[in-house]
C-alpha cells in the first residue's frame, strides 16, 4: 500500500507510538497490581486516555515506562477505591475460586498450563504485599527496572525504594514458602 | 537500556544481601510472559481505547494540546495539532450533521466478523460543502456549530454509505438476510464538547475519522469516498498530519493527491498498513460468504493465513474459515475448525455465529 514513504520522526512520541510501545507493559502490570481480570480492559483503557490527554506533559521526561507506570498506579488506585466503595474486594485474585482461571487456561496448549499456574500463584503472592511494596516489587523483579527509575515512577526517594524492595522480597519469599507448605498439605490430603 | 546515575539496584553486593529467594525467582521465571495480553486482548482493547480517545479528544476540545484525534478503526491514531475534533455522521441522505465531539462507532458484528464503522469528519470552509456531501460519509459542521458549544451527538454511520457489514442501524438489518440483529460489541462515545477551535483551525484543517473498511483496495462494494477535503488541509504539525491521510482511501481516491499520503514508514504506520491489509482480506472473506461465494471466501482466508499467520484478525479469520468450510459442505474439516475456534475463543462475539453454522 502507499503507506511506505518516509518522513522525519516526531521528537515527542506520538500517541500511537506510545500505545504500541507500552500496551503490553500496561496490561501485564495492571494485572500484577491486582486489577481483576474482568476490569483490566477498563483500567488499561483509562490509562491510555490519560496518556492521550497528558502526552504533552511527557516531554523532557527520561523514561516513558516510568511515566506511564505512574499513571497506571493512580488509575489502579482509583479503581481499587471505587471497588471498595461498591463493597467489592480490592483484588479478585484473593477471592476468585481456584477453578475459574484454570478452566480458561486449560484450553491453552500444554506448557501454557504450567505458566498459567505460575502466574496465578504469582498474583496471589503479590496480593499479599501492601500497595507500596507491591509497586516496587513489580517494577524491580518483574520489569527489571532500576532503583532510580522506580524512584522516579513512584515519586519516592531512592533509599525508600531500597527499603521497600528489601521488605517486599522478604515478604514474597515467606508468602511463597507458606503457599508451598499449604499445597503439599493439600496434595497429601487428596492422595490419601 | 538507559543507565541513569545512582546506585545500581542490581549491583552484586546488594543483590546478595537483599536478593529474592531461589524459589521465588524460579516462580517469576515460570510466570514470565504469562501476564502478557493475548492477540485478542490487544485487538479488543485497541478498539476500545481508540474509541475512548476519540471521545477524549472531543471532550478536551481546544485544550487538548495533542489536538484532535484521527481514529482509524483498525487502530492507528494520529493527533493533529490545533484542531478540535468534530464528529458527526452522515445519513444516507447526505444531510450535513454537525457535532462537536468525536463519536466513533466501532462495531464488531456477529454477522460481519470485523466491522469498523467510522465516519469521515471534515472541518473546513463552507465553500467546499458540496464536495463534502458528495463524499457520502463526510460531515460538515455548520458555521453555527463552530461557534457555539453543542450537545455532543453520537451518530451512527449508515451502512448504505459506508458499506459496513453490520450496522447498529435498524435500517440496515434487512440488508443481509443472514445478518443477526445482535451487535455484539458497539462502542459509542459521546459527551459534551467545549466550543470548537479558532476559525483558523477550522479553515485550515481537516480531521478525518477514517474507517479502514473504506481503504480496501479492490473491494467491489466499497466506493472510496473522495478525499478532496483532506487535500486542502494545512495542518499545523505536518509531521503528524500526513498520517491522518495514511488512512484515507486509496482504492479509488483518485482525487487524493499523492503527497497527501502517509509519508511515514515508522512502526505505527507499518502496523496500520498491516491491519489494513488484514482487514481487507478478512472483510472480503465475510462479504463473499454473505454472498454465498464460499470458494472465494476460502481463497481470501487462505491468503490471510499465509500473509498474516499470527495477525490481529486471526480469530476473525479462523471463525470465517470454519463457517466457510461448513457452508462448502466440508463438514468434517468445518467441524474441526469450528471446535478449534471455539476452544481458543470461547467468548468471541463470533462464537455464536460459528456454532450456528457448524455445530449440529
Amino acid at each position: 500500500m502507499a503507506l511506505a514513504m518516509t518522513s522525519p520522526r516526531p521528537v515527542v512520541p506520538s500517541f500511537e507510538e506510545v500505545y504500541e510501545q507500552c500496551f503490553d507493559f500496561v496490561w501485564r502490570n495492571a494485572r500484577r497490581l491486582g486489577v481483576a481480570e474482568a476490569a483490566v480492559d477498563d483500567v488499561v483503557q483509562e490509562v491510555f486516555v490519560v496518556v492521550y490527554r497528558r502526552l504533552a506533559d511527557f516531554e523532557g521526561r527520561s523514561s516513558l515506562k516510568t511515566w506511564i507506570f505512574g499513571i497506571l498506579l493512580r488509575v489502579v488506585s482509583d479503581w481499587r477505591r471505587s471497588r471498595r466503595r461498591k463493597g467489592g474486594h480490592a483484588s479478585l485474585d484473593a477471592i476468585a475460586p481456584d477453578g475459574e482461571m484454570l478452566d480458561e487456561k486449560a484450553l491453552c496448549p500444554i506448557g501454557a498450563l504450567e505458566q498459567a499456574e505460575a502466574v496465578r500463584l504469582l498474583h496471589r503472592l503479590l496480593a499479599q504485599l501492601d500497595e507500596d511494596k507491591r509497586a516496587v516489587f513489580v517494577l524491580a523483579e518483574l520489569e527489571e527496572t532500576t532503583a532510580p527509575e522506580i524512584a522516579e515512577a513512584l515519586g519516592i526517594p531512592v533509599n525508600t525504594v531500597y527499603s521497600r524492595l528489601r521488605a517486599a522480597r522478604l515478604e514474597f519469599d515467606r508468602a511463597l514458602a507458606r503457599q508451598r507448605a499449604r499445597e503439599n498439605h493439600l496434595v497429601f490430603g487428596r492422595s490419601a | 537500556m538507559r543507565r541513569p546515575d545512582g546506585p545500581r539496584l542490581r549491583s552484586g553486593a546488594h543483590r546478595v544481601a537483599a536478593g529474592l529467594g531461589p524459589a521465588s525467582r524460579l516462580l517469576i521465571e515460570r510466570a514470565r510472559g504469562g501476564d502478557d495480553p493475548s492477540v485478542e486482548d490487544r485487538a479488543r482493547v485497541r478498539r476500545a481505547v481508540m474509541a475512548a480517545v476519540a471521545g477524549a479528544a472531543g471532550a478536551c476540545g481546544a485544550t487538548a494540546s495533542a489536538g484532535a484525534a484521527t481514529v482509524n478503526g483498525a487502530g492507528s491514531m494520529t493527533g493533529a495539532a490545533g484542531m478540535a475534533t468534530v464528529t458527526g455522521a452522515s445519513t444516507s441522505l447526505g444531510t450535513p450533521l454537525a457535532a462537536k465531539v468525536a463519536a466513533v462507532v466501532l462495531a464488531v458484528s456477529a454477522a460481519g466478523g470485523v466491522i469498523t464503522g467510522a465516519v469521515t469528519i471534515v472541518q473546513r470552509p463552507r465553500a467546499t460543502e458540496p464536495e463534502a456531501q458528495a463524499a457520502g460519509a463526510t460531515i460538515e459542521p455548520s458555521p453555527s456549530a463552530r461557534r457555539a458549544p453543542a450537545r455532543a451527538r453520537t451518530a451512527v454511520p449508515d451502512a448504505r454509505d459506508l458499506n459496513v457489514l453490520a450496522e447498529p442501524d435498524a435500517r440496515d438489518l434487512n440488508a443481509s438476510a443472514d445478518a443477526p440483529a445482535a451487535i455484539d460489541e458497539t462502542l459509542v462515545v459521546d459527551g459534551d464538547a467545549p466550543a470548537i477551535e479558532p476559525a483558523r483551525a477550522a479553515h485550515e484543517s481537516a480531521v478525518v475519522l477514517e474507517s479502514p473498511l473504506r481503504v480496501l483496495a479492490g473491494d467491489p462494494v466499497i466506493e472510496a469516498p473522495r478525499a478532496p477535503a483532506t487535500a486542502n488541509a494545512a495542518p499545523a504539525r505536518p509531521a503528524r498530519a500526513p498520517r491522518v491521510l495514511a488512512t484515507t482511501p486509496v482504492a479509488r481516491a483518485g482525487s487524493a493527491p499523492a503527497d497527501a499520503r502517509a509519508p511515514d514508514a515508522g512502526e505505527p504506520a507499518r502496523l496500520a498498513s498491516t491491519l489494513d491489509g488484514e482487514l481487507a482480506l478478512v472483510r472480503a472473506a465475510w462479504l463473499a460468504l454473505r454472498a454465498g461465494r464460499v470458494a472465494e471466501a476460502l481463497v481470501a482466508l487462505d491468503d490471510h493465513a499465509h500473509r498474516f499467520p499470527a495477525g490481529v484478525l486471526a480469530p476473525e479469520r479462523d471463525a470465517a474459515r470454519a463457517v466457510a468450510l461448513c457452508r462448502a459442505g466440508r463438514s468434517a474439516e468445518g467441524a474441526r475448525a469450528a471446535e478449534a475456534f471455539l476452544a481458543a475463543h470461547p467468548r468471541s462475539p463470533l462464537a455464536s455465529r460459528v456454532r450456528a453454522s457448524c455445530i449440529r
